[in-house]
């Protein structure tokens, strides 16, 4: 009985994006491992102190270490960018389809991937802040001013959250920079241009991230910034599903 | 059997002849159900399309018959049709190469027949065939 | 039902004009030897008819569907050729497991039994492979996933003779098997003539010939003897090959049909006839001159 005779398989999208989707979490798991490699490096490069200032007279002398755990955080963006960008690259891409594929299931099944990346990526991140204090409270003597030293747990999980947002919002639009790169290699350099022109522009909304960041603002908002981050991040990935929807591949 | 892709004759025709062979040898009897074309496909490292036209060929010559749904079969006189066909034709024709190439050379009447009684002894020591 | 249908697919890119409006249909379960030099648009037929790359004009059919971006078509085709790429962190016996998952008819048996034949190594790395050993490995993704249309392009790459065979072997077996469509790309047809049924000729984008192989080899054949008495029997008939020998002697290759004809009315005169080997013939038919690449070198 030939193969053609038994009747052909019918595959559903949503059969496809979930087997696409594991077979990328078992391929990819070397992206975790430099996630790892790349907040460890935050946390090394942190202990060395966001800021210091020292004061005193004859008498007394007083140094202040600020640390911060920010850097992991920013560590943690840059990563993601750079993963959701890598993706859409050919390689990347030719494996999609050297089993099944279409176009649709594999944006798909790499949203699902860098949205998977995301919460790791925020949970892992905030975690490490953590790692960093008690890392400084061994390490840099026991003298802290540390009324806040044990971070309540609302916090952590507020914090957890608005990373996971972030990184949300910085995967899709990396994934977005990728597809319009495969698209037209002329974006390599209209991209960086357009960022640095704007820079200026962000420098102005920075304070407004930093306030956000810095846990100022209550649940509320928390609530808004999810709502504003998934439409935002799901138009995104939407224009980048649409745009490539017509490349070639392999 | 090798077969000989490069040499002129296609590959089904070189089935056929081997299939005649085959017969001749006596290795397959009347009304026994012949190779099909899959098993030739296997066993001459080719595609059974090619086979099943070798195949066809015998048969359109009345040398197999068709039973449907279980193969070919050899038809009873097919022995004397495969001896009458390859003596009047193959057999004809290598004689009159044969011929051509011995007067090329100046060979004698009696020297070629002489020729082909060695063969014949080479052969018969070597493998002998059943029948007459 | 055919499984392939074009009609009249022409595919550019930029200004080269890979494909010239090409119509064929492809049969069910049919071996189909896709032949000809390089840069004459196999890979870029083998990947529109895939789905990978979309037709510049005319239509394409796969399973009675458009392959481009269809899950239908992508779940029956696999794709086998030296641009397969898998994750690099998954040793090959993981790149097969998850074969299986994708594949219906997956037939893990085969692959094992494949694998442990060739003597690769379940724990080793696809990248880490040489070049032929990822062929092979390509070759067993592609046989022991049993899919209706197995679509294979220049597979051999980096294969030893040794390996060569095997594999054609294990491909003819496993298609008495299962059978399925296969179309294999190649410009070595003497490796493959055996296992065709048929072949379809492409040269410089245009369809020069699709005909069962038993065809081909029927359809010219050579006449080699005096340099006259040849020009003056094949003048007006379109001849594929022509060379001298000797001082005054000619090597040329006509159509069958014609050639009987001509001999009928003029006689043989002298003249020797051959056949032509299939894939001689293929290169005469593809070929850029007449004279093939003496006729650079004779000066007659």
């Amino acid at each position: 009985m030939s193969l053609t005779d038994i009747s052909l398989t019918e595959p559903s999208l949503f059969d496809t994006v979930k087997k696409q989707f594991l077979y990328k979490l078992k391929g990819r798991l070397g992206l975790f491992l430099a996630m790892m490699g790349v907040q460890i490096m935050g946390l090394l490069f942190s202990l060395s102190g966001a800021s210091s200032h020292g004061m005193g007279d004859n008498f007394l002398y007083v140094s202040v270490n600020e640390f911060s755990s920010d850097l992991i955080i920013w560590f943690t963006f840059f990563w993601i960018f750079v993963v959701a960008v890598l993706i859409t690259t050919k390689d990347y891409q030719n494996i999609d389809f050297t089993f099944v594929a279409n176009r649709l299931s594999s944006h798909l099944s790499n949203v699902g991937f860098l949205i998977t990346a995301a919460v790791i990526g925020g949970v892992t991140a905030m975690l490490s802040g953590t790692l960093l204090r008690i890392v400084i409270y061994f390490i840099r003597g026991r003298y802290m001013l540390s009324e806040n030293f044990i971070t309540a747990p609302e916090v952590v999980l507020t914090g957890i959250a608005v990373t996971i947002l972030y990184l949300l919002l910085i995967s899709a639009l990396g994934y977005f920079c990728g597809v319009l790169v495969q698209l037209s290699k002329v974006f390599i350099v209209i991209l960086p241009a357009l960022y640095i022109g704007t820079v200026d522009f962000l420098a102005r909304e920075l304070p407004v991230i930093v306030k956000v960041y810095n846990f100022i603002i209550g649940e509320n908002s928390l609530a808004l910034l999810a709502v504003k981050v998934l439409i935002t991040t799901a138009l995104i990935y939407a224009c980048s599903c649409v745009l490539a929807n017509r490349l070639e591949v392999r | 059997m090798e077969l000989n892709s490069v040499e002129g004759k296609p590959i089904y025709v070189q089935i056929a002849e081997w299939l005649e062979e085959e017969i001749l040898r006596g290795h397959i009897k009347e009304h026994e159900k012949i190779y099909s074309q899959y098993q030739l496909a296997e066993m001459f490292n080719i595609n059974p399309a090619t086979a099943a036209k070798g195949i066809n060929i015998l048969a359109d010559q009345g040398i197999l018959y068709k039973k449907r749904g279980l193969g070919m079969f050899l038809s009873p006189e097919a022995k004397e049709k495969i001896r009458d066909k390859r003596k009047n034709h193959t057999l004809k024709r290598l004689v009159e190469e044969v011929v051509v190439e011995a007067r090329l050379l100046g060979v004698s009447e009696a020297e070629l027949l002489s020729m082909i009684r060695d063969a014949g002894k080479v052969f018969d020591e070597h493998e002998g065939i059943e029948g007459g | 039902m055919d499984v392939i249908s074009c009609q009249e697919l022409t595919k550019t890119f930029g200004r080269v004009r890979a494909l010239n409006n090409i119509t064929f249909t492809i049969g069910q379960n049919r071996i189909t030897g896709l032949i000809g030099p390089n840069g004459a648009g196999k890979t870029t037929l083998l990947k529109i008819i895939a789905g990978f790359l979309r037709a510049s004009s005319g239509e394409v059919r796969v399973f009675s569907e458009d392959p481009f971006n269809n899950l239908k078509v992508a779940a029956n085709m696999i794709f086998i050729d030296d641009q397969m790429r898998f994750p690099t962190s998954l040793t090959l016996s993981e790149i097969l497991a998850s074969a299986a998952a994708f594949y219906e008819n997956w037939d893990m048996e085969l692959a094992r039994r494949l694998f442990d034949y060739f003597s690769l190594d379940p724990e080793q790395y696809h990248h880490k492979l040489s070049k032929g050993m990822k062929s092979t490995f390509n070759m067993i993704i592609g046989l022991a996933a049993r899919c209706p249309l197995t679509i294979f392009d220049e597979p051999t790459t980096g294969m030893d003779a040794g390996v060569r065979k095997d594999y054609y072997r294990a491909l003819l077996r496993d298609y008495l098997q299962k059978p399925r469509t296969i179309i294999i790309s190649s410009h070595l047809l003497n490796e493959i003539e055996d296992i065709l049924e048929d072949i379809f000729l492409l040269s410089g984008g245009e369809k020069r010939l699709q005909t069962p192989v038993s065809d081909l080899k029927e359809f010219a054949v050579a006449l080699r003897g005096r340099r006259e008495v040849i020009d003056k029997l094949t003048a007006g008939q379109e001849i594929y090959y022509q060379k001298s020998v000797g001082k005054d002697h000619s090597y040329v290759v006509i159509r069958r049909d014609a050639a009987e004809g001509l001999l009928k009315k003029a006689g043989r005169d002298g003249l020797e006839v051959f056949p032509v080997k299939a894939d001689d013939l293929c290169v005469y038919l593809t070929s850029r001159k007449r004279g093939g690449i003496d006729s650079v070198f004779d000066r007659y």
